[in-house]
């Protein structure tokens, strides 16, 4: 019982550290990053080479990096060029950078599933109630932990934090109190692009690693990110422990319903609430 | 050789139905379906369970149209009345929890084996008359869809559709319901989808669920982008250019030797990924499109 709440939190924890990166996005460039399923993909691999050569951490800090400046290059050479299109074309690129980036990767690190052992001072387990539970996976719920407490700090107490939450309600207007939006968007899409790497690199001892493993963690990192109120850093996280939980117990108890319990719960939350569980603050 | 033409015409025909759905939902109306491979699947899998049941063929494509028009309905009515991101993302969802249904009930759909040995069509003729044949129906199919597509866009209908992409809330002011006449365009299109999918089950003969994943959905917005998504000429020669470099870059590889079969197929998909940005950024109205309007 508590191994599975346990699971359904890393699960939850994962796609939190994800889905945050999409509201950050979202909010600065009103973009729906339909490639932030292959960034998160692209850090697991980069993460799994690094270590294998370097050790667990100097992987994690190198995919994170390298997935923070895709990010600023992503923003300058993607987002602002198309910020005054349609938002539909902006989608449709992202959904070609989806292909080219999942491409890539299967062309550098071929198709087969690859495993990556969790770092060795995390390699133990812990008797809970009974039962053995990888100290790894508490680690990362830690982590998802430590990524919502900085981030909710540094939005509400630092001074770019305060611009970016001006500027996803107001671009126009925070541009005219001097504020350099198009420089905080480069930043917010960097560290967004930096948080899908570090989900990555995280889940990749979790998980077998393929190209396509960015696809079916989009679709629920959508769900989350809909089911909290796009744009919303609150709704986000409440939406991923819930998804978290229902993914779990979904895969425990219906195996063969699993995959579209989420996508249901979303369906339900959107009736009742169409604007998601947390308005965002725009 | 001729075989192999005949084949790629059959293909390029499947496309250009599902292409030709697109462009009613996205060209006329804005609805961004990101979920066209959902309805495609459900409308193979309607057509080869019943076909192997002993159901004639003429009824079980009738079957292929309905069962996914009538799954486009509840679904429209769900989202559509949500934000236009929030349509794409409700779609794609949709075609990954189709492919998930289908991998999973085993007694039904056969799983990831799938289902083999689908009837094909004109059992009396064999090799390339049947082939022709095919050809011949796909491609009189394919010449109604156009006729009818055509029509609806002449139409009062039409007006309405295309009045609700360039301004919805002038819509609204003028007291009609948006949602109601985009529900009805998605069910059209995923029926188109559902026929073009029957054809595409009994011309294989086999269906699997990796064959419905969403870089076939990407396949058509490719096309239709490259076209001209607002004209259905650029449908059709979204598709006759997406084919042709599809089939095109088969043989490239004959002439670069250091290139596998397997790297060209992959390096295909990237070159699809970016064919498809650079359209998009650097000519949105596509081939045949209107350059006068955006």
């Amino acid at each position: 019982m508590l191994i599975q709440l346990l699971n359904g939190l890393v699960y939850g924890g994962l796609l939190y550290v994800l889905s945050v990166g999409l509201v950050l996005i979202f909010g600065l460039r009103r973009v729906v990053n339909f490639a932030h399923g292959s960034l998160y993909m692209l850090g697991a691999y980069i993460g799994y080479t690094v270590a294998s050569l370097g050790g667990f951490w100097l992987g994690l800090v190198v995919s994170v990096f390298a997935l923070t400046v895709l990010g600023a290059l992503l923003d300058r050479f993607v987002f602002r060029p198309l910020q005054d299109e349609d938002p539909i074309v902006t989608m449709l690129v992202t959904f070609g950078l989806l292909l080219v980036l999942e491409d890539a990767v299967r062309t550098v690190w071929g198709k087969d599933f690859l495993t990556m052992a969790p770092p060795p001072s995390l390699s133990g387990v812990l008797l809970l109630t009974g039962t053995n539970f990888p100290v790894y996976r508490l680690a990362v719920i830690g982590i998802a932990i430590l990524v919502a407490i900085g981030l909710s700090l540094w939005l509400r107490l630092s001074r770019v934090g305060l611009y970016v939450r001006a500027s996803s309600v107001d671009p126009v207007t925070t541009g005219m109190q001097g504020v350099d939006t198009e420089r905080l968007s480069a930043t917010v899409v960097a560290i967004g692009a930096g948080l899908a790497g570090l989900s990555g690199t995280i889940s990749a001892p979790l998980v077998a690693l393929a190209p396509s493993m960015g696809g079916s963690i989009l679709i629920d990192s959508f769900v989350v990110v809909v089911t909290g109120g796009l744009g919303s850093f609150t709704g986000a996280f409440i939406a991923a422990m819930l998804i978290g939980q229902v993914h779990n117990w979904g895969v425990v108890f219906v195996p063969s319903a699993a995959p579209m319990i989420p996508l249901v719960l979303m369906v339900l939350v959107l009736i009742w609430r169409p604007s998601g569980l947390v308005r965002a603050g725009a | 050789m001729s075989a192999y033409f005949v084949a790629i015409g059959i293909v390029s025909l499947i496309y250009m139905l599902l292409a030709l759905g697109l462009t009613l939902q996205f060209g006329l109306t804005g609805l961004i379906n990101f979920g066209h491979v959902g309805f495609f699947a459900i409308g193979a899998y309607t057509s080869a369970l019943l076909s192997l049941q002993g159901v004639p063929l003429p009824l079980s494509f009738l079957a292929a149209a309905i069962v996914p028009g009538l799954m486009a309905l509840p679904i429209g009515l769900i989202s559509l009345r949500l934000r236009d991101d929030y349509f794409a993302i409700v779609t794609l969802g949709f075609s990954e929890v189709v492919r998930a249904v289908i991998t999973n009930a085993r007694e039904l759909t056969g799983g990831t084996q799938g289902i083999p040995g689908i009837p094909r069509m004109y059992p009396g003729l064999t090799g390339l008359p049947a082939q022709l044949a095919v050809l011949a129906t796909v491609g009189l199919v394919t010449l109604a869809a156009v006729w009818m597509i055509v029509r609806i866009a002449r139409s009062p209908f039409g007006r309405m559709i295309q009045a609700i992409r360039d301004n919805e809330v002038a819509v609204k002011a003028l007291g009609k319901d948006p949602a109601r006449f985009k529900v009805q365009v998605l069910a059209v299109g995923a029926a188109l989808a559902g026929i073009a999918s029957a054809f595409y089950a009994h011309y294989i003969t086999y269906i699997v669920p990796d064959q419905f994943i969403p870089l076939v959905t990407f396949y058509v917005w490719m096309a239709i982008i490259m076209g001209g998504a607002s004209r259905i000429s650029g449908a059709v020669l979204g598709t006759a250019i997406l084919m042709a470099f599809l089939e095109g870059s088969r043989f490239v590889h004959d002439f670069l030797p250091g290139v596998s079969e397997v790297h060209m197929a992959s390096v295909r998909i990237g070159i699809v990924g970016l064919l498809l940005i650079v359209f998009v950024i650097k000519r949105p109205q596509g081939l045949m499109g209107d350059t006068t309007q955006r």
